[in-house]
């Protein structure tokens, strides 16, 4: 791989060299070392899941080579890649069942529960469990992919843990109960960053 | 709105209408209005879950532009990214460049392209694993789109098992015919109708993909979540000589998966 001396080259003069034809396969290769490893770390930070992130970055890019070319530079090159990769995320989540438009408007009652019942909770908590309600669709949205599948299997599908660790393959001991336990508490300290519980 | 900039999706993509190029382009470049930022807030408020999973996903990729990559990540990237490159190597051999001039004498081109068709002819008997398929437009052109990603493992063992092993593996017909036996099993197994007729489609088993993808199309609506069969549906009916059939079903897609690559493949099926 060539490696350049000279300050880095803008990523619309890579998209040029790409689509004027000049040197595709350099260009190409050249934003791929420059937000490879970027895009890598984002879809394994929302899926929860390296060797998935893996998968979604290689289409990712095979996507940039389709369609580069149809780039009018409206937004810059970062804008249109991470809409790209938003869309692979999207098309996963569909097909996983897992999107949140997908989803019933109520959080069902077993799971609002189990997060108002928290252990770190004094016993005089306030918990508004409408707010909870309302609150825990956005909760949900920041959870890496992994977990929000289980806990949308597991409380709005009625699917078993065991279940769950078959269709995911989840190769680790605990299965899908890791990922539950880790969800439930991002869960709930996403709601009392909101404020709709408290610890006090 | 900023001028010159397009409504996201426009009713076509991940389901968030709200915000438009030039609100991400701001957000990422931290010049977002706090304005603007309270009314996308409040427009999550209200219960758009697509809104909210946009706006989650463009955290987290503002937050690695920003502070880039860990070590940890760095490092699970090496792990894979020689296979990701050859990948893209390979991707790029195959993909066509915009005309360029013509710098060669004719009969070199000549020799090229016939290297060329034995290359493609070999490649197919050959049946090497593709990431990337095509189908031949109206006008002579082709048209590239990717398999959908293999289903999650719904069951433990037996045919659909199979099937996602075959599909993942890009063994086309061996999928189709593990995808075809889980469906006599069970009738209502949706994705098993869809993912055996994507193998046939991918396979060029043309009438057998619209058979199948057509019966997945429709037990896809009654979930509301027809778009991703609706494409493929689309794909194979262009397969089948039928355009205006498949513009008809492009044009159905309103959001969701396959809608992005959908209203592109319209814009070239349109007159």
């Amino acid at each position: 791989m060539q490696r350049k001396t000279a300050e880095a080259a803008p990523d619309e003069d890579l998209v040029h060299r790409f689509q004027d034809g000049t040197d595709r396969d350099g260009a190409i290769m050249e934003l791929f070392e420059r937000y490879g490893v970027l895009t890598h770390a984002f879809f394994a930070r929302r899926l929860g899941n390296v060797d998935l992130a893996a998968e979604l970055n290689q289409e990712l890019y095979i996507s940039v080579i389709q369609s580069l070319d149809r780039f009018r530079g409206e937004a810059s090159f970062k804008t249109w890649l991470f809409r790209m990769a938003q869309n692979r995320l999207s098309n996963l989540r569909r097909r996983w069942r897992t999107h949140l438009d997908e989803l019933p408007d109520a959080a069902p009652e077993t799971l609002v529960d189990q997060l108002s019942d928290s252990e770190d909770q004094a016993p005089d908590a306030v918990v508004d469990r409408e707010k909870v309600r309302t609150m825990l669709h956005r909760c949900l949205a920041h959870l890496p992919e992994i977990e929000r599948a289980v806990v949308v299997g597991l409380y709005y599908d009625g699917v078993s843990l065991q279940d769950l660790t078959n269709r995911f393959e989840m190769q680790n001991k605990s299965g899908a109960r890791a990922s539950l336990i880790a969800a439930q508490r991002k869960l709930r300290r996403c709601l009392e960053s909101s404020g709709v519980t408290s610890v006090e | 709105m900023a001028k010159g900039f397009q409504v996201i999706d426009g009713g076509r993509g991940a389901g968030c209408g709200f915000l438009t190029e030039a609100d991400i382009e701001a957000y990422f470049s931290g010049t977002l209005t706090a304005e603007r930022g309270a009314m996308f807030s409040a427009h999550q408020a209200a219960g758009c879950g697509p809104c909210s999973m946009f706006d989650a996903d463009m955290q987290a990729f503002r937050k690695v532009l920003t502070d880039g990559a860990l070590e940890s990540e760095r490092r699970d990237f090496e792990a894979s990214a020689a296979a990701q490159r050859d990948a893209l190597r390979s991707e790029l051999g195959r993909s066509a460049g915009p005309p360029r001039r013509r710098i060669v004498p004719n009969w070199l081109l000549s020799a090229a392209a016939l290297i060329a068709i034995v290359g493609i002819v070999s490649f197919q008997f050959l049946r090497s694993p593709e990431l990337v398929h095509s189908v031949m437009l109206p006008d002579g052109e082709s048209f590239a789109f990717q398999a959908p990603a293999p289903p999650p493992l719904v069951r433990d063992g037996g045919d659909f098992a199979r099937g996602r092993a075959a599909f993942a593996a890009r063994e086309w017909s061996t999928a189709a015919a593990a995808f075809e036996s889980v469906e006599a099993e069970d009738p209502r197994s949706a994705d098993a109708e869809f993912y055996a007729g994507v193998s046939h489609l991918l396979n060029h088993e043309i009438p057998l993909a619209v058979e199948r993808l057509t019966e997945a199309r429709e037990r896809a609506m009654t979930d509301g979540v027809s778009g991703e069969a609706t494409y493929y549906l689309a794909l194979a009916q262009i397969g089948a000589g039928n355009p205006v059939v498949a513009r008809e079903l492009l044009e159905s897609i309103q959001d969701g998966p396959g809608a992005v690559e959908a209203g592109r493949l319209l814009d070239l099926l349109s007159p």
